[in-house]
């Protein structure tokens, strides 16, 4: 019984690799049979190439860009999270605030970022703050939810134990928020990359977003796949962290999950 | 809802509600504990007028203990609203423990624990807080019958130990007379109180009482008006096209 | 279930009697342009001045007349016009020189069938009060690029010529907007806006510029745009290429001869044409859009071969072999 568990639990892993390497071998085949020339569409073999022999300048590059996701969605954290809490906290926040921060997605970036370079300057700082404002949203309105998907029948047995409304806030509200944040936190991560990269479109001189700029007008396609590549990693890491840090601070959530899903068995 | 209640419990008596769905036996408690506001009547306890939030304690059908706490640190959420110091809190609650079955437990989350240890902790919760007057709104409803009646004996030999002054709503009429001094019916729409029976059965009780023929007696009075008042609110259900 | 599929019953035929209705109105422009070949052209930027003589052979049969109807449109991006241009996906594009060097030494086989324009629009611009009136004025200053190879190799020259090279300014990536970074002093000048289109929008604010022209800095005189097609399409399709070569020949005749009237056409067919910038930049473009002798798209081995080899001095392609066939005057000439 052991033994196909464990086979079982290997061909979870196996399987979605096993999917990968198919279509990254489609790939090279069609590309090697069709003749497919490499401005076009360059070999996966020849995207690994390219990873390797300009590793220094993708990772120099990829370091900016990763300081520009870094900072800006930590900015976005802390504006989402302190937005939220107002939000829920009082009926006139969310009144005024709350049509803001949805108009606030409704501007197009391409439109701001040009603007944006113009009223900060040159540098990190617009793109740092491009980050920030396509993070924030989700983890503000998902944190919301959060803060407002309260048990009511909690509420009241807090109120029985005398409970102020601050502890309210504090000792039920935030900790059912949880799990809501981390799903805003979650998609937030995931978009992260791609807001770095289109502040970096608009006037860059650093960052995997302006090397992708820079190497297309010199038809350096496979160069543009390989900044893509080093790109999808970061953006995968930056997710999987965010789960470490969703497990480690809702242990309780996960136990129960295992748990019950354990039961039906 | 409700019109025209009249409760009196005296310090340390034991006594019950009863009553079909929807008569306001909730709402009751949820004024006696400040939760809401009578339109017309008044509260007294312990010759204060009034019914402020946190005199009495309350505890509902559901446990409401927070999954994201150990049972311990559950159980002195009350304490800690109040100030006390984490610590302080959490060695008072720990001389509990064993008593309401809890022993071994107390750093596990609430999804560990099985229904009825659920409801202990949640009643711990409860008695921390020290009031006189504790109210119980159906706390063994959502346990199957043999955790039940465990949880019935357990709660008479709590209360004759800690000597507080409990009002239970249930459903149930066997518990109603194995664990009270007086019975409250509660009649639906609009609540009134209907019929009020003093329960003379000798204590300490044990649940073999529920066999004996006084018992049953009791039982029977209790069972005839309840049985018309069942009947009457399904013919005005069936006639109004409702469910209750 | 069966209130399901009545609802999908009545939406397929709906959805059947709309599409039938569609393709009866629509049926009737398709037979109109059955005889008409569809070409596409690939524009370099949005709609300007310099594309009056296009609009003007759209809009004056000139096209129809060759037997064409030409969709020109403008391209999400711009730098992708010689790789459709390559793969088949577009018949025509505009672009420049030396993006089309680079291209075909990367394998994109496309080549330059007319000049656009006879010399380079791109130029380094200052704001006269900076007192920037010559490159070696720019040692220490900010220079805002819009982030483009082919920009910083044209100032590295510009500076060389003094003895100066990029090194000794402060390049800075601007994006696209050269003229507001210009005037609001973000950066002391800037480099990739033509002297006769984007200057124009700053002095109509009231700012005076100063410009310093690449060829006459040490650049070899380039063409700063040229339409391009494949070599297969050459190969294969050459009649369709010459019609629309002739086509377009006729229409900046017609620009060249009333350069006012050719904006006025534009902004018919353009309503967003702001005439306040097209009108004084067209009298500033006109000169150059044909050789001395007024041929238009006229194209000098001399100035391709110079302008490879300057590529390769720059470092910025490898050999020049390919310079020769990189252009042709055949269709021109048989435009003639």
């Amino acid at each position: 019984m052991i033994f196909l568990k464990k086979a079982a639990g290997l061909l979870t892993w196996l399987l979605p690799v096993a999917i990968l390497v198919g279509l990254v071998a489609a790939w090279e085949l069609w590309v090697q049979l069709a003749d497919v020339p490499k401005w076009q569409l360059p070999a996966p073999s020849a995207v690994a190439k390219e990873l390797g022999s300009s590793s220094s300048l993708l990772w120099d590059h990829a370091l900016v860009t990763l300081q520009e996701i870094v900072v800006g969605f930590l900015a976005a954290l802390i504006a989402g999270l302190v937005l939220a809490g107002g939000i829920a906290y009082s009926r006139v926040l969310e009144r005024s605030v709350y049509p803001i921060v949805i108009a606030s997605q409704t501007v197009p970036i391409i439109a701001i970022a040009p603007l944006l370079l113009i009223w900060v300057g040159y540098g990190l700082t617009p793109k740092i703050i491009i980050v920030a404002l396509i993070c924030f949203y989700p983890i503000a309105v998902n944190t919301v939810d959060g803060l407002k998907a309260t048990d009511p029948d909690m509420v009241n047995m807090l109120r029985t134990l005398g409970a102020s409304r601050w502890q309210v806030f504090t000792k039920l509200q935030i900790p059912t928020a949880l799990p809501f944040m981390f799903s805003g936190i979650k998609i937030g991560v995931s978009v992260s990359v791609i807001a770095a990269v289109i502040g970096e479109w608009v006037g860059a001189s650093e960052g995997l977003g302006y090397l992708i700029t820079y190497s297309q007008p010199l038809f350096l396609t496979a160069r543009v796949f390989a900044a893509i590549f080093v790109l999808s990693v970061m953006g995968i890491g930056l997710f999987v962290l965010a789960v470490i840090a969703e497990r480690m601070m809702m242990p309780w959530h996960f136990n129960e999950k295992r748990a019950n899903s354990m039961r039906q068995f | 809802m409700l019109s025209g209640v009249d409760l009196t419990v005296k310090e340390g008596e034991f006594v019950s509600i009863i009553g079909p769905s929807g008569c306001g036996k909730s709402t009751l408690l949820n004024i006696i504990a400040g939760l809401d506001q009578p339109d017309s009547g008044l509260v007294e306890l312990s010759g204060n007028a009034g019914a402020k939030l946190g005199q009495t304690g309350y505890m509902q059908q559901k446990d409401l203990l927070l999954p994201w706490r150990s049972v311990l640190d559950n159980t002195i959420l009350g304490l800690e609203l109040r100030g006390v110091p984490r610590k302080q809190a959490r060695e008072q609650a720990m001389e509990f423990t064993e008593a309401f079955g809890l022993k071994g437990f107390e750093h596990q989350y609430p999804y560990a624990l099985s229904g009825g240890m659920r409801q202990r902790a949640s009643f711990l919760r409860t008695m921390l807080m020290g009031q006189d007057v504790v109210l119980l709104d159906e706390p063994f409803g959502a346990l199957d019958a043999l955790t039940r009646v465990q949880m019935q004996e357990w709660l008479l030999q709590l209360w004759e130990s800690l000597n507080k002054t409990i009002v239970l709503i249930t459903h149930d009429v066997d518990e109603a007379l194995l664990l009270s001094d007086r019975v409250y019916l509660l009649s639906a729409r609009p609540g009134r109180a209907t019929l009020v029976l003093d329960v003379e059965l000798p204590r300490p009780r044990n649940y073999y009482m529920v066999t004996s023929p006084e018992f049953s007696a009791l039982k029977a009075r209790l069972m005839e008006p309840l049985r018309s008042q069942i009947q009457s609110i399904k013919s005005a259900g069936q006639s109004a096209g409702q469910t209750d | 279930m069966k209130f399901f599929t009545k609802r999908a019953a009545i939406l397929l035929s709906l959805l059947f009697v709309v599409t039938m209705l569609a393709a009866a109105c629509g049926g009737d422009s398709e037979s109109e342009t059955q005889e008409l070949t569809q070409v596409s052209l690939a524009l370099d930027w949005f709609p300007w001045s310099n594309h009056s003589g296009l609009f003007i052979a759209q809009e004056r049969g000139y096209f129809a007349e060759q037997g064409l109807e030409v969709n020109i449109y403008v391209p999400g991006d711009p730098s992708t016009v010689l790789q459709t241009v390559g793969a088949g996906r577009d018949d025509f594009g505009i672009s420049y020189q030396p993006e089309l060097l680079l291209a075909r030494e990367q394998g994109i086989e496309v080549v330059s069938i007319m000049a656009m324009v006879q010399h380079p629009l791109n130029s380094v611009m200052a704001l006269k009060e900076s007192g920037i009136t010559e490159p070696k004025d720019l040692k220490g200053k900010m220079v805002g690029a819009p982030g483009l190879p082919s920009d910083e190799a044209l100032i590295d020259t510009m500076l060389r010529s003094q003895g100066l090279t990029i090194d000794d300014v402060e390049m800075i990536n601007v994006g696209f907007d050269l003229i507001p970074a210009l005037i609001s002093k973000n950066v002391d000048a800037i480099v990739g806006a033509y002297w006769v289109h984007e200057s124009i929008s700053a002095t109509n604010q009231g700012f005076e510029l100063n410009i310093m022209r690449m060829e006459e800095n040490g650049v070899p005189d380039f063409y700063e745009l040229v339409i391009v097609a494949s070599e297969d399409k050459i190969a294969n399709e050459p009649e369709i290429v010459q019609k629309f070569v002739r086509a377009v020949t006729r229409g900046y005749q017609d620009a060249i001869a009333d350069p006012l009237d050719a904006v006025a056409l534009l902004k018919s067919v353009k309503p967003e044409t702001d005439l306040a910038i097209e009108n004084p930049g067209v009298k500033l473009l006109a000169p150059l859009w044909a050789t001395d002798n007024g041929v238009f798209g006229w194209q000098e081995q001399s100035r391709w071969e110079e302008f490879a080899d300057w590529m390769v001095e720059s470092g910025r392609l490898s050999s020049a072999s390919s310079a020769a066939a990189a252009y042709t005057n055949s269709f021109v000439e048989g435009a003639r």
